[in-house]
């Protein structure tokens, strides 16, 4: 009885401990300017970032969930904004669109990277020229990924579908201001 | 190159970071486990040392994916790189700060602890201090008290030094050392108590243990609560080994009255000036931990069961886990 009450304060006292992790990790998160955040919608991302340009697709194969499932940005040390769209059905990540506004960095991976590059083709994308690449996702599920640079923004989109339809989501992207 | 810096200082981090945790968890278990033994003190708060320097490579082969977004964003209760961006009055940023302390904290292992060494063996090397041979008593007094405590009987030295103190010295082949002022200063009954804490510290292998402890404490030497924690394990040792002589000698007075003799004479406050107040500091810590000793030496009821072992590895655990979630 006595060693089971023991045990309950040991234990009582990891939940504090990991509260107040939480809770200094919650205010590192609100006070810090630089590092990585996550935003509940696009307006708030777009208002906190300080975007002037957020490149968003008008078209979307019908089995998408809109809005993204997960908002990444930050604004130091380069601005970036990561969206995550996943299968109404499946919930699954199928949709990555990744904006950087540096070309000096390597950004972090979306969540269907490491991508396995396998055919690669130049493609012409409004008036800029896009890599076309057909490989497969972090799950080895087939995958295609384009990537251009347009203005000062570096996009990359990857999309677990073919070519047809990342081209059409990638032709179909315009500036949400 | 690039990869291996960011490691660096990823590690650099997370053992600082590992280590607070550590100590604060070890620090409540022993309260909460009631854990008075300073054998089973030393047992919990040695963790302090080894698992933080551990900790990350051992996370990084379990999970690559450890410091990546993700888990940041998902999974971490507490992501170092945030804090660490954050500028103090928009200006500071707390890695400088955090830095600064680690640089110091290196500073202060360099001066206290690696120099004296480096000294010592230039001593050394230039001119072995004078050592003469122990009086036959004295070698058949440690022969005796040797073979009471089950030991092998250790050579001795009696170092040419009017000052007086004595220690164990060697691994596998351990010898004490005493001084001539630990002849001549002590009585029957304190060189007694003396000669058996030094056998104790044979007995536990106190040189093995410090020996390690010490070169987790060099690996670390950015660490401020390494520093703090090397310390602490130094005294729960002497404690240990206090302990062991007393249910030798069952005279805890006589140790105590030995232990007297090493009390350092304190200025009466700090003089202005760093190498003076690093003095009076480091005496007044020095007399502080001794009066420790002596206090619980005198005090009725010293507790020196060993520790649980169930309740030890869920401690350990524990802390393991939740320094898997801190980034």
């Amino acid at each position: 009885m006595r060693m089971l009450k023991k045990v309950i304060i040991f234990l009582l006292v990891l939940v504090a401990l990991v509260i107040a992790l939480r809770i200094l990790n919650w205010f590192g998160a609100t006070t810090a300017i630089e590092g990585i955040r996550r935003f509940n919608s696009l307006e708030e991302a777009h208002h906190q970032l300080r975007l002037r340009t957020l490149y968003l697709p008008s078209y979307f194969p019908d089995y998408l969930e809109w809005p993204p499932f997960e908002i990444l940005g930050q604004t130091t040390p380069y601005k970036l904004v990561l969206l995550h769209i996943r299968n109404q059905e499946s919930k699954e990540v199928v949709l990555a669109i990744r904006q950087v506004e540096s070309a000096e960095v390597k950004p972090p991976a979306t969540r269907l990277e490491p991508f396995h590059a396998g055919r690669e083709e130049a493609v012409q994308l409004h008036e800029h020229t896009a890599l076309l690449e057909e490989g497969r996702c972090a799950d080895n599920a087939p995958c295609t990924r384009i990537s251009w640079s347009e203005q000062s923004h570096h996009l990359n989109v990857i999309l677990k579908d073919g070519r047809e339809e990342i081209l059409r989501i990638a032709s179909s992207m315009e500036v949400e201001r | 190159m690039e990869g291996v810096a960011f490691s660096f200082s990823q590690y650099v981090t997370q053992t600082v970071l590992h280590s607070i945790v550590i100590l604060l968890v070890i620090e409540i278990s022993l309260n909460v486990w009631e854990v008075r033994s300073p054998a089973g003190r030393f047992r919990y708060r040695i963790q302090t040392l080894f698992l933080p320097m551990l900790m990350y490579p051992m996370f990084q082969v379990l999970d690559p994916s450890r410091g990546s977004v993700y888990f940041i964003t998902d999974r971490a209760l507490f992501n170092s790189s945030t804090w660490l961006s954050i500028r103090l009055w928009e200006v500071l940023p707390l890695s400088i700060l955090f830095g600064s302390i680690l640089a110091l904290t290196a500073g202060v292992t360099l001066v206290q602890e690696i120099l004296p060494v480096i000294q010592k063996m230039l001593r050394w090397e230039t001119g072995s201090p004078g050592f003469s041979s122990p009086p036959p008593d004295l070698e058949k007094k440690v022969e005796e008290m040797s073979n009471r405590m089950g030991i092998p009987s250790p050579s001795i030295r009696v170092l040419d030094d009017a000052e007086p103190f004595l220690f164990v010295e060697g691994t596998r082949y351990p010898v004490i050392i005493v001084t001539r002022g630990v002849l001549n200063d002590f009585s029957e009954r304190e060189l007694n108590n003396a000669l058996v804490h030094e056998l104790a510290h044979i007995l536990r292998r106190s040189t093995s243990i410090t020996l390690l402890a010490f070169l987790a404490r060099m690996l670390m030497f950015y660490n401020p609560v390494s520093l703090l924690v090397f310390r602490r394990l130094i005294q729960d040792d002497e404690q240990v080994c206090d302990d062991l002589t007393v249910s030798v000698t069952e005279d805890p007075e006589g140790l105590a009255s030995a232990l007297k003799t090493f009390y350092f004479e304190e200025p009466e406050k700090a003089q202005p000036g760093y190498s003076s107040m690093i003095d009076f500091i480091s005496t007044s810590s020095h007399n502080l931990l001794l009066q420790e000793r002596i206090s619980r030496l005198q005090a009725a009821g010293r507790e020196t069961s060993r520790p649980a072992i169930g309740e030890f590895v869920i401690t350990v655990v524990s802390v393991s886990v939740l320094c898997y979630f801190i980034v």
